[in-house]
């Protein structure tokens, strides 16, 4: 009996008894392609999961990148600040000789350290400061040397932006003295900085108007001598600046 | 059984990132898993749903595949614990037939040599006839059956996948084949 009962298991294991290909021809349940759409999603996205959890950071690569990214510009940020303004000093060198001191109100208005990029205007003649320019609007305007002489005629004058240094410290002694409220130039402050700033030079035009101004007060004050004395020199810094009528007798 | 990278080397693939490894690997065993399934819970949306399971706990049991028996083995080992796990909840215990104490004694009653069906019916009869015939199994020789069927499993493997001895599969497996022996007689030799 028990030989029998072997030997009937003895054969569906070895294939004999035809029980196995009956069983085959009736495999045909699948499971339904949403299933396998699920189920093959699951393990794509698994797979996925897994590769981004290999970093350093346990997480993404954006983290190490944007590290690199902010030390790279802190490195950077750091070495410029290390060497202050190189070219704004070679900015200052150039304009040094040729202009007179800055106006007291635009020296205060810039804290110590801070460097100032000037810009000339070419119609007016005025140095004025600009930091989003660059330095090649700056050579462009770069004023004439102070050996040049002065122009010939007043308009001239306007096309000449800055007088040589000797002449515009003449040119703005009077009125300075005349003129207190005045807003033209006076001395350098003391600090340095501000001793190493060029020197703001107004407006010729401008500056030879207030001077005729001021000699003009001078005139109706009766100071009759000290007038003249002023007009002479007047003359003598703007050979060719038209006078008014009343001033041109007081020097004949 | 197929040709190609062998399942343990698909599976290791898949372990370490290779999710083309995995689709053939699903390919070879999608149509046999859930046709045990739905053979053993006998309702094709449970089958449906256990199928599910066993794949997702496939997956996420990945990381800690090793080789330490046929892939089959260990597939259908999870579907079998995932099988347990629905008896237990359905009916809050384990279908009888698992008790390897009770002895299926008329098992050996059926096996007269005397077919109880024309053998000279057509093939779909006959197929149908075994499915239903399988139906009626208990299911621990069901299981058994099917293992060795839709797994290509051994003996062996049957009793690491089931948590049973070599002999109690064997046990099932020869209750299993007398009484589907008795609905073909002489007609299956």
């Amino acid at each position: 009996m028990a030989k029998d009962k072997d030997k009937h298991v003895e054969d569906y294991l070895s294939g004999k008894d035809g029980l196995s290909d009956l069983y085959a021809q009736g495999q045909v349940d699948e499971p339904p392609a949403s299933v396998d759409q699920t189920i093959l999603h699951a393990a794509q996205a698994a797979v996925s999961k897994k590769s981004t959890r290999t970093g350093p950071f346990s997480g993404s690569w954006q983290i190490p990148v944007a590290l690199a990214a902010v030390l790279v510009l802190a490195v950077g940020i750091t070495m410029t600040l290390d060497k202050p303004g190189r070219n704004e000093v070679q900015l200052l060198e150039r304009y040094t000789p040729a202009t007179s001191a800055p106006p007291p109100d635009a020296a205060k208005k810039k804290a110590p350290g801070e460097p100032v990029p000037l810009k000339e205007n070419v119609h007016t003649g005025t140095v004025t400061e600009d930091t989003q320019e660059d330095e090649s609007i700056l050579l462009r305007n770069k004023p004439a040397p102070a050996t040049e002489p002065a122009p010939a005629s007043a308009e001239d004058a306007e096309t000449k932006p800055v007088q040589s240094a000797p002449e515009a410290a003449k040119v703005f002694e009077v009125p300075q003295e005349s003129s207190p409220g005045s807003t033209l130039p006076g001395k350098p402050a003391a600090d340095g900085l501000t001793e190493q700033l060029p020197e703001v030079v107004p407006s010729e035009p401008q500056a030879a108007e207030r001077w005729l101004q001021s000699i003009q007060a001078l005139v109706q004050q009766n100071k009759m001598d000290e007038a003249r004395q002023q007009l002479k020199d007047f003359r003598r810094v703007y050979p060719d600046y038209p006078l008014p009528e009343a001033l041109e007798k007081l020097l004949s | 059984m197929n040709k190609g990278p062998s399942d343990e080397l698909l599976m290791l693939a898949y372990r370490d990132g290779d999710a083309s490894a995995f689709e053939i690997l699903y390919s070879r065993y999608r149509g046999p898993m859930f046709r045990y399934l739905l053979r053993q819970c006998g309702n094709a949306s449970v089958a449906e749903e256990l199928f599910q399971d066993v794949w997702m706990n496939l997956i996420r049991a990945r990381e800690r595949y090793e080789v330490k028996a046929a892939f089959s083995t260990f597939v259908f080992q999870m579907a079998h614990n995932r099988l347990i796990d629905y008896y237990r909840k359905v009916s809050g215990k384990l279908p009888v037939s698992y008790d390897d104490d009770l002895e299926d004694s008329q098992a050996w009653q059926v096996d007269d040599g005397q077919p109880s069906i024309d053998v000279q019916v057509d093939t779909g009869r006959q197929v149908e006839r075994l499915m239903r015939a399988i139906e009626q199994l208990p299911e621990a020789q069901r299981e058994a059956f099917l293992l060795k069927e839709e797994g290509g499993l051994s003996l062996e493997e049957i009793a690491n996948a089931t948590g049973v001895n070599r002999e109690t599969v064997k046990s099932r497996l020869r209750y299993a084949v007398n009484k589907l022996r008795k609905h073909f007689g002489s007609g299956l030799d």
